[in-house]
């Protein structure tokens, strides 16, 4: 499904060549903050509380968009996902704007083939009953896997758990919809770049 | 000769109607002027106009869209302008007034998934090779310190103690015109000395 989709798209297809193309506003790497990778792991997060088998395809998404040279196997990937200073195995890793704008990209791609799940949640058409299961579901999955990966000890986690359920998770999914496609990627790329509050 | 371009994505569905700029040298299957647009969102009146009306609605669209991932939920587009759009409670109530006159403004109020189909929508158009039309819209880029939260912020940060000061600096004022009584002996013992 995830190969049907891709060759209809063509958004990425400055991956294949392997150059990626950058704007003017892409940052050298001292300007990323630590909220954009903040960001970008409660992004990928969202998508692994949708779907149980998210993680797998998650890689089979890096194959298929041949973004293999920044993320040759899950340990690299998930060492960048580090670079988030909440979780528990937080540390520094060297990065290139490359292998961020891979990450990007790869996350509009994902949020795009997880977009009917995504729309399902967000949609006040659908019946009431199905919806609130769906939203428990979504919202004690996503909880787990922030108690599981993220360090609860700082403030910045527990204030993430101390939040609203409703309203993190509504918010993730409103992020993730909006950075689907390749709008939504330019979108989420400059979001990133965004002054720290 | 006319070309029409259609858009779907969800509830919404854009078609465009227009023709090569053949003074710019277009192909025949390129879209440079826009002759007109309509929309259909399921559920809602259908909405159709000229390019300018286009252009207000998918830059208010994408500038809404643009602040909203970056958690700035605020209103576009001015109360007398063709196209504005506010959050409301989780929804998103969109204003479209007409250049017409006697025309009441329409409005509508999407959810979540309608907004992002519009959204989506708009993009496709926005992103489409064959569209050559010269947009005016404003170029996703990061936010500016003045878009986001942290004038509120700082400003809630600064209350409370501000206001901490303030109170004591007001009672230790009171207080310094509050005359202290003096105990009468000391007065007796004032006053002997005096005598002596």
């Amino acid at each position: 499904m995830i190969q049907a989709s891709i060759s209809n798209s063509n958004d990425l297809t400055h991956f294949e060549t392997g150059q990626p193309s950058f704007e003017n506003f892409f940052q050298p790497r001292h300007f990323i903050n630590k909220r954009a990778f903040q960001k970008l792991d409660l992004l990928l997060l969202a998508i692994e509380s949708l779907d149980t088998n998210a993680s797998q395809a998650i890689i089979f998404a890096i194959n298929t968009l041949g973004l293999e040279s920044y993320f040759p196997n899950r340990v690299v990937f998930w060492k960048f996902r580090c670079n988030n200073p909440m979780r528990k195995a937080f540390k520094i890793g060297s990065f290139s704007n490359n292998s961020l704008e891979a990450l990007i990209a790869l996350l509009s791609y994902m949020a795009d083939y997880f977009y009917p799940k995504i729309r399902l949640l967000l949609s006040s058409r659908e019946p009431e009953n199905l919806t609130i299961e769906r939203w428990q579901s979504f919202e004690s999955r996503l909880n787990e896997l922030m108690i599981e990966r993220f360090n609860t000890r700082r403030n910045l986690v527990k204030q993430y758990l101390l939040m609203e359920k409703s309203r993190l998770a509504r918010d993730l999914l409103l992020t993730l919809a909006l950075a689907s496609g390749e709008g939504g990627r330019q979108r989420l790329k400059a979001s990133l770049f965004d002054p720290v509050l | 000769m006319k070309n029409i371009f259609r858009y779907d994505h969800g509830i919404a569905r854009l078609e465009v109607e227009g023709l090569p700029d053949l003074s710019l040298e277009h192909d025949q299957e390129k879209l440079g002027i826009i002759l007109s647009w309509k929309i259909n969102l399921i559920g809602f009146p259908q909405l159709e106009g000229k390019k300018e009306h286009l252009e207000v609605f998918v830059s208010t669209i994408s500038q809404y869209a643009r602040h909203y991932i970056s958690g700035v939920q605020k209103t576009f587009g001015l109360s007398n302008s063709l196209v504005s759009i506010t959050p409301i409670n989780d929804r998103h109530q969109v204003f479209l007034r007409s250049t017409r006159e006697g025309v009441k403004p329409l409005k509508i109020i999407l959810d979540d998934a309608d907004l992002v189909d519009l959204t989506k929508c708009f993009d496709q158009l926005r992103n489409d090779p064959r569209v050559l039309v010269d947009w005016k819209l404003p170029k996703d880029r990061p936010l500016k310190r003045g878009d986001l939260k942290l004038n509120s912020k700082i400003a809630r940060g600064f209350f409370f103690p501000l206001l901490g000061c303030i109170t004591s600096l007001g009672i230790a004022i009171i207080f310094l015109f509050v005359p202290i009584d003096t105990p009468d002996s000391l007065i007796m013992e004032e006053k002997t000395e005096i005598k002596k």
